[in-house]
């Protein structure tokens, strides 16, 4: 018996210690597979043996059973806080250029250190934080998300606005009943044009809330075989508003959300034609010296391996597209652009100068109806729209 | 994990305020096994960075609304920067419930 065989025994032993299978849904599809395959016999052919082995080793969804079991003995454990933030997802990558598929899987750990001002008002942060994240496939030429990253933010974070009126006693204790009114109405409707809803928001008075972050950045970044990688440092603006009073006219500067403002109308979702402050973008600009330690398709372009500027923008957006029946509806985007400043003119005849990557989905509770992705990221030599509806295509 | 009742103030007013903050749509009732992926702000495509950023932001929010509004004061042992950290660690998680927040703001609140 080979090592591979070794691994299925072993897969099997710790699977059927670790967990009751008939508790594991993810685990029940693949053992309708298994059934399927071994219905006409009782011997195990190699040829089959080699089908099942196949099987359970290309499912991630064993490992991330695994997985799970092994981060709940630690993640909740205080003396573990290196290793509690550790998140790891298997997945099948496939290709950008074919139909072969590989095992692989995604990663993200941090730690930080943060040093909050602890009085009501005074609400900002110093951040000291370490992250690493990236996608890893086994057979590494089918990735097709191949960007790893390390890195080490120190900054500040903080706050502006965001506030509400401070009632005293008598005005708190009417607020308390008032929401004890508001969760006895059982039906949507009459719970989204009950008056109450005003005599809160008129007591709080809220005030637009603006968060930013200021940080220096460092890192690495690279393919996973680390044939191209490189070093980078600079400095970045994070920034969100976010309007939570629909009275306010920040809501009404969310041109984004207007088009969505219309369906929500259409579909009888909202009343009226409101666009949300609530779902403002989250924006991120950043300048960044890149050193391009190992990168031989510039190095072919330009000659050497000299360090650059690159300047980052990023910006995510989410909002409410409608709630029919029972099903609430998000579409979600996220735009990411890196620009090199003052690019050569090899570099920008090789098109190596900027990168943008678009990605947005159409997303209920615990499944999506729709997605669609196009552009690259630093590392990506080709462009690559991808839809997903149900199933994945590549165009 | 708390109760989820309308007897529990850290239920009701969690409830409310993300009502308030359009994070959701659902009546009291509905919303204890709303899951935080399916609030407004948690956007799958952002990194860990900018969702953890904008969880901060609704956590801040939270905390003051649950002071100012309804008269809420820590539970011994906590402070602004506790309470916060707690909420975000909860709001992070695309799984985790209602129930499961409200847990969070029980522990540290006392309405």
């Amino acid at each position: 018996m080979d090592c591979k065989k070794y691994l299925l025994l072993l897969v099997f032993y710790v699977v059927a210690k670790a967990t009751p299978a008939q508790t594991i849904t993810t685990l029940e599809g693949l053992k309708a597979k298994i059934a399927a395959v071994l219905v006409s016999g009782d011997n195990l052919p190699e040829t089959k043996f080699n089908t099942i082995e196949n099987m359970i080793l290309n499912e991630p969804g064993i490992y991330n059973d695994l997985w799970g079991r092994v981060n709940n003995t630690f993640r909740n454990k205080s003396d573990q806080f290196l290793l509690k933030n550790l998140k790891i997802d298997f997945k099948t990558f496939q290709g950008n250029d074919s139909n072969k598929t590989s095992l692989g899987f995604s990663y993200k750990w941090n730690y930080e250190i943060n040093k909050k001002k602890n009085t009501d008002y005074q609400r900002s942060e110093f951040l000291a934080k370490i992250t690493a994240e990236g996608n890893v496939a086994f057979k590494k030429n089918l990735n097709p998300l191949d960007f790893q990253s390390a890195k080490l933010d120190i900054g500040t974070s903080g706050f502006l606005g965001g506030t509400v009126n401070k009632l005293d006693a008598a005005l708190t204790a009417d607020m308390n009943k008032i929401n004890q009114q508001l969760a006895a109405i059982e039906d949507e409707d009459e719970l989204a044009n009950s008056p109450l809803w005003n005599d809160i928001t008129k007591a709080m008075a809220i005030k637009n809330q603006y968060h930013y972050n200021f940080s220096a950045t460092g890192g690495w970044e690279g393919k996973q075989d680390f044939s191209t990688s490189q070093l980078t440092y600079g400095a970045q603006l994070r920034f969100s508003a976010k309007a939570y009073s629909d009275k306010n006219p920040l809501a009404q500067l969310n041109i984004l959300d207007y088009p969505f403002a219309l369906i929500r109308y259409i579909t009888g979702t909202d009343k009226s034609i409101n666009p949300y402050g609530a779902a403002l973008p989250i924006v991120t600009m950043g300048i960044d010296m890149v050193n391009p330690t190992k990168d031989s398709v510039r190095t072919a372009i330009t000659g050497n391996e000299k360090q650059f500027t690159r300047f980052r923008f990023e910006a995510g957006f989410r909002t409410l597209l409608a709630s029919i029946n029972k099903t609430t509806m998000h579409f979600n985007a996220a735009y990411r652009y890196f620009s090199e400043l003052n690019a050569a003119s090899a570099i920008r005849l090789a098109k190596l100068n900027s990168f943008s990557y678009f990605t947005c989905s159409v997303t209920a509770a615990d499944t999506y109806f729709f997605s669609y992705s196009y552009g690259k990221l630093p590392f990506d030599r080709t462009d690559n729209a991808v839809y997903e509806l149900g199933f994945k295509f590549n165009l | 994990m708390a109760i989820w009742t309308s007897n529990n103030l850290a239920c009701v007013n969690l409830w409310s305020t993300l009502y308030i903050m359009k994070q959701h749509k659902k009546t009291f009732k509905k919303a204890e096994k709303l899951k935080m992926k399916e609030l407004l702000f948690f956007n799958p495509l952002l990194t860990e960075d900018e969702l953890k950023f904008e969880a901060a932001g609704i956590a801040d929010f939270l905390d003051i609304v649950f002071k100012n509004t309804y008269g809420g004061k820590y539970e011994d042992g906590i402070d602004k920067a506790k309470a916060v950290n707690h909420l975000v660690d909860t709001l992070i998680e695309g799984d985790k419930t209602m129930a499961d927040l409200a847990a969070a703001v029980d522990d540290d609140y006392n309405f």
